[in-house]
């Protein structure tokens, strides 16, 4: 397009300023919204797939009245100090049925250090762990030696170490990003948990007396064998160790979840269906009053020689550059709101809440600037069809 | 004039979100317990949002585009400060579920970007079309 075109096309906008800044105003609202409800159903989405892989056993073992606590720790990440004698492990391992189970134990870091870094700290078995592991091995496949620790993808490193209780700890991995309260945590291996704890103390944090003493531990994940039946492997653990735990039910957990997923995903569409399909009729009854108002001049221009075909390609041109205009500020404020305030809006909804990286955004934005040109076009061109094909005789006559 | 107008208002408007954000619309963590960083940002913000204000007011006040040029390319540069307080010059709560990460550092950077967006296009605004002498 030529640099004169380019004048005349946006002086032609700018003629009609008042309609054409409301056509402006309804396709920025829709692309907006359009955006948010895409970026937010995407997030929802990721974050659900990552829980997905999180709840990883078939049943986790948690001491009496802990129930409550360990499933808000499976759904929020929220780490609760709970603890049961460590030897109950070894008891029921050795169950028949049994495939896999492995151990954890939880710290919740403390305020005295939560400037430098609040975490959640757990310490947890390499040999043994099938829960964790798979998010680590993405990065890192060793074990743990020492004083390592492997942390969220949240927690600040610096120069390779992170600063706990006063003392540095070297980082060997950072874990893949997951939209749960995995990415700020700091995992240890069991063996560190002495230390750990010492220096806790020396800190003067609070710890409780189970915490102090050692030899505890907070859960056991359980992954059972596929012939095994759930109801006798629970029925031998409570002959082998009592009645001192209580069942969560991770898969039945995450079934919850995908209900709870579907009812928000359902209200977001719900939203944006009634809103797009609101502001598709403006955009009609906008087209409509922008090209009646234009009736004469189009007339006006037919009787000096322009041609029909080009006169649908120029009112098509302006309708092109306001609805790119107002797709891209629209998705930029939606963008301006939806990501900074992810992870608040992955709170209100009580969901896990995985942002999208920025190809993903771009290709959404990409995707919604075609969809909304489609849509401008659609509700636009029998306007534009109908008042350049009106004998210019009459149009002039009506306006008489 | 209405370039006066318009503008004196958006950055005055600006400046109380500035104030208003870290202490009454998406509040820092409580400092009831402890001071943490966020509570030294919010002090530094409130500082932030009145001179913000104050040049918005004077904006009102100077016909001269050269001087309003200047008090528009100093708003720049104040927005980009906004930010910096909790990024890098005395940060916030490292906690990724703390208030002042989860709501008050997004409502900066909305209103960083805002400002951004309004003082650098009214500078090429006055720079262009106005052509200061």
């Amino acid at each position: 397009m030529s640099i004169r075109k380019g004048n005349n096309l946006f002086k032609n906008i700018a003629s009609h300023g008042f309609y054409n800044a409301c056509l402006l105003a309804t396709i920025l609202i829709l692309s907006a919204i359009l955006f948010a409800s895409a970026v937010i159903r995407q997030s929802l989405n990721t974050g659900m797939d990552n829980m997905e892989k999180r709840l990883g056993s078939d049943i986790m073992l948690v001491p009496k009245g802990a129930k409550e606590n360990a499933e808000d720790l499976l759904l929020e990440g929220s780490r609760n100090t709970f603890y049961f004698d460590a030897s109950i492990y070894e008891k029921v391992s050795s169950i028949d049925g049994i495939a896999e189970s492995t151990s954890q134990i939880f710290l919740k870091s403390l305020s005295a250090d939560c400037c430098s870094s609040e975490v959640e700290i757990v310490f947890f078995d390499p040999e043994t762990d099938f829960v964790v592991g798979p998010w680590i091995e993405e990065e890192y496949a060793k074990t743990l030696s020492g004083n390592q620790v492997i942390v969220g993808n949240s927690i600040t490193v610096e120069n390779g170490v992170i600063r706990l209780f006063g003392q540095e700890y070297p980082v060997v991995a950072k874990m893949a990003k997951t939209g749960t309260a995995l990415d700020s945590s700091v995992y240890f291996s069991k063996e560190t948990m002495p230390d750990v704890i010492a220096h806790a103390e020396e800190k003067g944090s609070f710890l409780t007396k189970e915490q102090l003493e050692g030899g505890i531990i907070s859960s056991v994940f359980i992954n059972l064998r596929s012939e095994a039946k759930l109801e006798k492997v629970l029925e031998t653990a409570h002959q082998t160790i009592g009645d001192i735990f209580d069942v969560v039910y991770p898969k039945q957990l995450n079934t919850s979840l995908a209900g709870n997923l579907s009812r928000i995903t359902g209200i977001v569409d719900i939203i944006t269906y009634a809103l797009g399909g609101l502001l598709v009729i403006l955009l009609l009854l906008f087209h409509s009053l922008i090209m009646k108002g234009r009736k004469q001049e189009i007339a006006l221009l037919r009787i000096l020689g322009r041609t029909r075909r080009k006169l649908i390609r120029e009112l098509l041109s302006e309708l092109g550059v306001i609805s790119l205009i107002g797709t891209i500020i629209g998705c930029l404020l939606s963008m301006l709101i939806v990501i900074p305030f992810g992870t608040y809006i992955g709170m209100q909804f009580q969901m896990p809440y995985l942002g999208p990286g920025v190809i993903k955004t771009l290709l959404t934005l990409l995707l919604i600037v075609f969809f909304v040109l489609v849509i401008s076009l659609i509700t636009s061109i029998f306007f534009i069809l109908h008042v350049t094909h009106v004998e210019p005789y009459l149009a002039l006559r009506r306006e008489e | 004039m209405k370039n006066r107008i318009s503008i004196s208002i958006l950055f005055i408007l600006s400046g109380l979100l500035v104030v208003l954000i870290p202490t009454v619309l998406f509040p820092v963590c409580s400092a009831e317990k402890m001071k943490m960083a966020c509570f030294f940002t919010k002090k530094a913000e409130i500082g932030l949002g009145v001179v913000i204000a104050a040049i918005g007011a004077l904006y009102f006040f100077f016909k001269n585009e050269g001087v309003r040029l200047g008090l528009s390319l100093t708003q720049i540069l104040l927005s980009a400060l906004i930010l910096l307080y909790p990024t890098k010059l005395i940060g916030i709560c490292k906690s990724t579920d703390m208030a002042c990460r989860v709501k008050t550092l997004p409502a900066l950077i909305v209103v960083t970007v805002l400002l951004g967006v309004v003082s650098i296009g009214n500078s090429l605004y006055l720079a262009v079309f106005k052509k200061p002498e």
